[in-house]
Order: C-alpha cells, then structure tokens, then sequence
C-alpha cells in the first residue's frame, strides 16, 4: 500500500474543494441583510427548518474523527468500543426533554451562546465566564481531532507520515476551511453539512451491504472479530462482549458521555439555529437515525478483521478496509466523505468558540460597547485562529496528547451541566455555589486524569468498601452536584445576594407563535 | 369515563394541555440499555449477531418509535402552524 494512490487523491481533492467552495459562497445563500452581527452570522439568523438542522446536528454530532476513531476502537477493543450506541441512544431522550427549554428560553432573549443564558439566567457574569472559558478549552482539542481524522485519511493515500507529506495538505484544508468560516459563518457548515452526509450515508449504506455480501454475511464478521480478539494478549484489553469488570464502565461511558454532548457550544449552536421550538422537539425524535448509522460503522472495525486487514495503528483500520474492498474511485468517495465530515463540524465548532469569546469575554469583560458589527468581525478572527490553533496543534504536538486533551474536554464541559441544565429548570440553586461547585467538579476530573497518567477516561474509585471504575466524568459530575447540594443552603444562609433572573417561566415553553406582538424589527 | 388508553383523553384536552405522562416513556431506552448485564452474552443470536449486538441495534430502533411517539402525543396539534 506504499506509494500514492492518484486517482483516490484526485476524488478526494475534486469533491473536498467543490463542497468547501459551496461553503465559501453559502453567505449569497437565505441571504441575510447584513452578515454583521452574530444573529446571522453565527447563528444563520436562527432560520433553520427540520431538515436543515437534522443535517447540522447530524454533522455536528458524528464527525470525521468519529468516522476514524470508532472504528479504530472497535478494531483494537472490540466491545467497549459500542458504548458508542448507548451513548447515542440515549443521548436523544435526554435532549428531548432538555434542549427545546434552552431553544426557547434563547429565542425569547436572544442569547448566542450557553454563557449568554447562564448570565441572563443565574445573573453571573462570572459563572457565564467560566461557561464561556470551560466551552472554548473544551472545542479546541475537538477542532484539531478534525484535523487528525483527515491526517489519518491523507495517509491512507500514501502522502507518507512525516509534516511535509501530511502537513502540506493539512495546511491547504486549513487555508480552504478558514475562508469558508470566515465569510459565511454558520451558513456554510449547514449548507455544506447536507452533501456531507448524503456522501456519508451513500458510502456506510454501500459498505455496510457490499462488505459482508463479500465476506459471506453477518455471521463470519462477528466470528472473525470474536476470534482475532480472543487471540490478543490479555494485557490489550480487548474483548468481544461485554465482561462484568467492565459494566459500570460501559455504562458510565455511555451516560455520562450522553449528558456531556449537548453541553458542548457547538451543539447548543446547532439547536438554537433552529427556526422553531418544534424543530428542535422534532429534530430531537428524528436524529436516531445517526444512531443506526454509528453503530453500523463501528461494525466496520469488526469487518476489517473478517476481510483480514492487519494495521499496527488502529486508526488505519476503517482507510485500509475501503482501499480492500472498493474501487479506487470509490475509496476517494469515501474518503472525501470523511474529509468534508471534518469540515462541517470544525467549523460548528469553531464558530460556537469564537461566539462565545465575542460575547462572554471580550463584550463582557472588555468593551462593553461592543457593536453587534464589531462583535461579529472579532467573531471572525477569533474562528480563524481557534482552527489556526487546531492545526498547530495537530502539526506540533503528538496526536496521544490531543486524544487526552480531548477525553479531559469532555470530562471539563460535563461540570457545566448544572448551571446550563439545571438553571432550565429551577433558579433554586444559588450562582454562588453553582460556580465553585463548577469549580470542585474541573478539579476532581482533572485530578482523576492526572492520576490515570491521562491514559484512560475510566477511573477506579476506592472509597472504603466501595470500590467501582466510572467515567471519570460522571463522577467529577457527582462530586460537582454534592458540593452544589451542600454549599447552596449555605450561600442562602448567608444572604448572599442572589444576582438577577431575567427570565420568567413562561420562556422556557415559548414557541414563535407565542411572541408578543414584534416591534418594528 | 373510566377511560384508561391515554390517546382519547389527550384528545379532549383543551388547546395547550397536553399529557405530560407520556415522557415517562422515555425512561425505557436508559434502562434497556445502560445496563450491560442485562444484555452483555452472546446467546441468543439473531441472524449471525450475537445477542449483545443485536439487542444494542434494536433498542435504536425502538427509541426511535418511542421519541416519535412522545412527540406526536406531547405535541399541540390544536395550533396553527
């Protein structure tokens, strides 16, 4: 497999540009008056139908990393590599129930970011920092992993390993992905995010009928994966189904991984992009489909073992099945298909960054008088060089430490779940608490990875008789809710005063049809 | 009225009530799938997929149904798009 394969690299590089440059003319697309304020640039002028922001969210939540890395988990775990499922099944429930609450209560008001309605909310510039602060650390390291899904993909293709042969390229999707943002904000992940996924899907739907026809159905997939993972030394970890050491951890994975998702900004970006209340309720019943798609392409890594694929690196599982087993022509498909996966969601991401630094940092903290025209220019710089960080990262740093900086992002952006989800509920909780709650929860899942030699998100608790591995995570998220729990009759105790709710029950139920007559917009 | 199927009763309802019970319903996939013991062997198989496979695939599918049907029941039909 040595060498460069031509006529996958020009696929490749035919679709990769036609679709980015569909992004960098998105902005002409529902053209807004003026792209000169986070409304429309960020945000698209919050006029997103169901289809759109299936689409949006759909490429927001399953990413060109995920295309490599559950596979590769699969590939080299075997089972623990399908919490995935879980994860994503009941991901939807929760948010469901969750996230149409936070789409009203933001139309009402006309927040941007999650840090916008914990101010309005808890009346805390400071909590909505450490929101704001908490969100971009978290995204950037999920930014670059975008980059390292298309890294995998260039080397697949024979551009070698080495930083001219990988970085030149890399450099290139990062000038074509940086335009993109830049001019049309979220316009162009959205527009771009349709023909994303409908290569996606063309390419799972052919390789999950087409692969095992070729291997002589189901059965010899799930045979050949069970065997080559009995066969691994014990010290790997793998295993085909789920060992009982191992449950709480599934499990907690799962969970806890379910509840951090739409805590991220740029999944609060993608749903408050919606034009509707029902769009998101909607949304949040039809996106499962996604689901079947993820779990089909985790079974990929178990394919790879049925067609006898052999890589040291797990992440080249999922590159080295296609080259096996399709044409070249359609390999490039594929691969473009995960290379515009990294664009659509790094852009998400970066713009829900950048948002929030324009509005909860520099605005709050800085000029207060920020115009909206300023807001959104700084809002577009700032894009630029979160992605200008991503790449350097990926350039620089070695890949093991933007996996663990990631896991620790997630375990990170789950202490804003309090603040963010409870405050949809109740204003019982005093800001006081809930920010050193915040504070107890960064600190104990930091201390947790620290402890693990940031090798593993999975935490073994020795508390006396009780002794279980979790998620990390969940637990930094537990000991976060019992400080809250204790300090917040404290906080109130002491008079402390409670800052100002700009909300009132009503918006948290509020569809368009329910606004008061709009004044002259 | 001892009416015990919820559809008819959500029916009845004035404009905005809906039947909040049924977001109970969505408690169903947490516990169908949270919780590895339950499903974490091989047999039965379906089809070549071992039980701990297939069960995981389905409950996609029954969670579809499920949030399809929360929505379609919590949802206000009574007004005008």
């Amino acid at each position: 497999m040595a060498g460069i394969a031509p006529v996958q690299l020009g696929v490749f590089a035919f679709i990769f540009v036609a679709v980015a440059l569909v992004g960098v003319f998105a902005s002409k697309w529902r053209k807004a008056e003026s792209l000169n304020n986070l409304e429309e640039w960020g945000l698209g002028g919050r006029s997103f139908g169901g289809i759109i922001t299936w689409f949006l969210l759909g490429g927001d939540l399953y990413t060109a990393y995920t295309f490599i890395a559950v596979p590769a988990l699969v590939y080299g775990a075997g089972q623990v590599g399908f919490f995935t499922v879980p994860y994503t099944i009941v991901l939807y429930p929760f948010a469901f129930v969750v996230m149409p609450r936070l789409w009203s209560v933001a139309h009402r008001h006309g927040y941007v970011t999650p840090a916008d309605f914990v101010r309005g909310r808890h009346g805390s510039d400071l909590l909505a920092l450490a929101i704001a602060i908490t969100g971009i650390v978290s995204v950037i390291p999920y930014v670059a992993l975008q980059l390292y899904g298309l890294r995998v993909v260039f080397e697949a293709m024979g551009l070698g390993t080495t930083t001219l042969g990988t970085g030149l390229p890399l450099f290139l999707s990062f000038v074509i992905f940086a335009l993109y943002t830049f001019q049309s904000g979220l316009r162009a992940p959205a527009l771009t995010a349709f023909l994303k996924d409908t290569l996606i899907y063309a390419v799972v739907i052919v390789a999950v009928i087409y692969i095992p026809l070729s291997l002589g159905g189901y059965a010899p997939v799930f045979d050949s994966a069970r065997h080559a993972l009995a066969a691994k030394p014990a010290s790997a970890g793998a295993a085909f189904i789920t060992p009982s050491s191992m449950y709480s951890p599934y499990a907690t994975l799962a969970f806890g991984s379910a509840l951090a998702l739409f805590m991220y900004p740029h999944n609060v970006t993608g749903t408050l992009a919606a034009k509707r209340r029902d769009t998101v309720r909607r949304n949040m019943a039809a996106l499962p489909a996604y689901t079947l798609l993820l779990g089909f392409i985790a079974l990929l890594g178990y394919m790879a073992y049925a067609k006898g694929i052999h890589v040291s690196d797990p992440n080249l599982a999922l590159p080295r099945l296609f080259q096996a087993s399709f044409p070249n022509w359609f390999v490039g498909v594929s691969f473009a298909a995960i290379g515009i996966g990294a664009l659509v969601p790094a852009g998400i991401m970066a713009i829900a960054a950048a948002n929030l630094f324009s509005r909860n940092i520099w605005t709050t903290y800085i000029r207060h008088d920020s115009s909206p025209s300023v807001q959104t220019w700084l809002a577009r710089i700032v894009a630029v060089v979160i992605s200008a960080l991503a790449l350097l990262f990926i350039l620089a740093i070695k890949t093991t430490f933007i996996l663990n900086f990631q896991l620790l992002g997630g375990v990170w952006i789950l202490q804003t779940l309090p603040a963010l989800v409870f405050g949809l509920y109740t204003r019982w909780f005093h800001r006081w608490a809930l920010l050193v709650a915040w504070a107890f929860g960064i600190a104990t899942g930091t201390l947790m990875a620290v402890a693990n030699a940031f090798e593993s998100s999975v935490y073994a608790v020795h508390l006396g008789p009780l002794q279980f591995s979790a998620y990390a995570g969940l637990i930094a998220l537990v000991v976060n809710i019992l400080v809250l729990l204790i300090l917040n009759p404290l906080c109130k105790l002491a008079r402390l005063p409670a800052g100002a709710d700009e909300t009132t029950a009503d918006d948290y139920e509020a569809e368009v049809e329910d606004d008061p007559a709009p004044a002259a917009a | 009225m001892a009416q015990h199927d919820p559809a008819p009763e959500e029916q009845r309802r004035p404009k905005r009530a809906v039947n909040r019970g049924w977001y109970a319903l969505l408690i169903l996939p947490f516990v169908a799938t949270l919780v590895p013991p339950f499903y974490a062997r091989i047999e039965p198989k379906l089809g070549g997929w071992p039980f701990f496979y297939w069960w995981q695939f389905l409950w996609i599918v029954i969670t579809s149904l499920i949030l399809a049907l929360v929505y379609r029941m919590t949802t206000r039909r009574d007004k005008e798009r």
